[in-house]
């Protein structure tokens, strides 16, 4: 019994340490979201605790876990061989064929420029050792995060019973990715060309419409699945005004994206 | 009347002045003697505490009265007459803080007294002063030194205060800064600048600028005489046309006025440009225009269910998703 008033205590401190509702302007945007200026906490949201399948959004993780070790690892861009199992994951590929070798940095590109599936899977095998070992891995760097509503069952975002984030838990993920050594530039690029060992050459291109369309589009990543609806994390700077929203089972998520950067931007324009 | 005292002081203080010889420059050494010089002034049942100030005066005595400085054209001395030890005169100021007064000083030998009387729209001011002779060799030349020194740096300031408020006013017309025209204290009164700023308000860039700003366009309006609504309606029906005329790439300025200002002019545009078209199918001058449009139709109530999607991943119901889109569109841009 003193264990379940425990829990119910720390779980009311977590409550509260994230403070209380967020105003919502924008109902109609998508069944979660979140907005944010800068590194400050969120100024809008709707249902940001609320669990959600996050798609692609589940590759901020995998290419995270990917990006910290090869910043310690300097052997880290060695050839990769993708295997079997990673050649035939479906969903978005950069096409892959079993027995190529691309190398680390390649497959992180090809992981967050194309949300390829088949380089993803490659990349979890190679970092982790295993699929199962890098999805432990993903989980254990969660709960470093204190990403408390996320539970990983697969490095790359297919819907599975389990597998859920939420709208705050992938805010406080992008942000750390964002700090990851070299993130940043691989998400703002609209295209990318990743070579295998024998030469063969992928071009690869953004699914972020952002980018190139919207002014200061930064990137970062969007995701669909059946289960999770349209899902994007964007990324929008005009001088040093930075805007982050986080958007989940959006109607449209391009054009509620876009509308809740401007927002973003004209809210710090108003708070000068 | 602080005004004023300040000046009557300064008065006093030329009357200093007025004591060296005629021929005498501020630069020069003139041959002085030490006296004391008292002072008290009167004004409205107003009275400044005695002040006594050692100077040296010239040893030729009092050639002329206070008649002010060569610089200050504003106050005038006349009709100075000399009766034995007694000299008395006339003097008028006009301008800002205009008054007319006399005054009448007796030299002795080891002493002065005398006394001003200045009349101003503020009422009356007595200035009483006396003189007491102590002796010793000193620079008569020196207090004039003193206060062309002293009138130098009150130029110069009141010049850099000129400068500054002139920059001042221009930067407030540039950025529109009513606040800074508007009311009886307003600090720019320019009227070439007032003309400026009104014209620039009635203009699509400025009346959008004041309106972001809240009461502000309320104040423009006031101060430049027109009317709010009048003026949104015309410069929404002038932005219109322009934008429909100007087909499949019309100018961005009056496609950026619209959703903020013109609500029933951007809606049917809206229905027509943006309802049921992709982000990526959006010609770019419409873009910016659709996202303001489809901020408002975010903002609407109601919940917002996730559709079955499009794009990067698999597409197994392509076109129910795209009618499902479509009818979201439409409902986001109001078709």
């Amino acid at each position: 019994m003193p264990r379940r008033w425990l829990a119910a205590a720390l779980a009311l401190a977590a409550g509260s340490a994230r403070g209380g509702e967020l105003p919502d302007p924008f109902p109609q945007a998508g069944a979660a979201y979140l907005v944010a200026l800068g590194d400050e906490p969120p100024i809008w949201g709707r249902a940001p605790d609320a669990p959600r399948l996050p798609a692609s959004l589940t590759k901020l993780m995998t290419a995270l876990l990917a990006l910290e070790e090869r910043g310690a690892d300097a052997d880290a861009d060695a050839w990769e061989t993708v295997s079997a199992r990673a050649a035939a994951e479906t969903g978005s590929r950069a096409g892959l064929r079993r027995g190529e070798a691309i190398t680390r940095a390649d497959a992180i590109t090809a992981t967050l420029v194309a949300s390829a599936n088949d380089a993803c899977l490659a990349l979890a095998e190679h970092v982790g050792g295993s699929v199962a070992t890098f999805v432990e891995r993903m989980n254990r760097r969660a709960l470093a995060l204190g990403l408390t509503g996320t539970h990983f069952e697969n490095p790359c975002g297919h819907d599975a019973p389990g597998h859920r984030s939420t709208a705050r838990d992938l805010l406080v993920l992008a942000r750390a990715a964002l700090a990851a050594p070299g993130f940043r530039r691989i998400v703002a690029e609209e295209r990318a060309t990743v070579r295998t060992r024998a030469g063969r050459t992928i071009a690869l291109r953004t699914h972020n419409v952002l980018l190139g369309r919207l002014p200061g589009a930064s990137g970062v990543k969007s995701g669909y699945t059946e289960g999770a609806g349209q899902c994007v994390v964007a990324l929008a700077r005009r001088g040093d005004v930075e805007v982050l929203v986080v958007l989940l089972g959006a109607p449209d998520r391009w054009w509620a994206a876009a509308a809740l950067l401007e927002a973003g931007f004209a809210e710090a324009r108003r708070r000068g | 009347m602080v005004k004023l005292l300040a000046r009557s002081f300064g008065l006093a203080g030329l009357f200093l002045a007025g004591l060296g010889s005629p021929a005498a420059r501020a630069q020069e050494k003139e041959p002085g003697v030490q006296w004391d010089y008292t002072v008290s002034m009167q004004m409205q049942g107003f009275t400044m505490p005695a002040t006594t100030t050692r100077f040296c005066a010239p040893k030729s005595g009092l050639q002329s009265p206070p008649k002010g400085d060569k610089d200050d054209k504003r106050c005038k001395v006349t009709d100075v007459k000399h009766d034995g030890p007694k000299m008395t005169w006339k003097m008028e100021c006009t301008g800002k803080d205009a008054m007319t007064g006399e005054g009448e000083i007796v030299q002795g030998k080891d002493k002065f007294d005398g006394k001003m009387t200045m009349h101003s729209k503020q009422g009356d001011m007595e200035m009483a002063m006396s003189g007491k002779k102590l002796g010793g060799e000193c620079d008569a030349g020196e207090v004039k030194r003193q206060l062309a020194a002293m009138k130098k740096q009150s130029d110069d300031a009141q010049a850099q205060a000129a400068a500054n408020q002139a920059e001042l006013c221009a930067k407030a017309t540039e950025e529109l800064q009513v606040e800074l025209f508007a009311g009886p204290a307003a600090l720019c009164k320019d009227k070439a600048q007032v003309a400026k700023l009104c014209s620039e308000a009635v203009a699509r860039p400025g009346y959008s600028t004041l309106r972001r700003r809240g009461p502000q366009l309320a104040a423009a309006a006031k101060l430049c005489a027109f009317d709010v609504e009048k003026t949104r309606v015309k410069l929404c029906k002038v932005s219109a046309d322009e934008v429909k005329a100007g087909g499949k790439t019309p100018p961005a300025e009056p496609l950026q006025f619209l959703p903020a200002n013109c609500p029933v002019e951007a809606q049917a545009l809206a229905k027509q440009e943006c309802a049921g078209r992709s982000y990526t199918g959006m010609p770019r001058p419409w873009r910016g225009f659709c996202v303001e449009l489809a901020q408002k139709g975010l903002s609407e109530g109601g919940d917002a269910s996730p559709a079955a999607g499009d794009d990067e991943e698999p597409k197994p119901k392509e076109k129910a998703i795209d009618k499902a889109k479509k009818s979201i569109l439409k409902g986001l841009f109001g078709g």
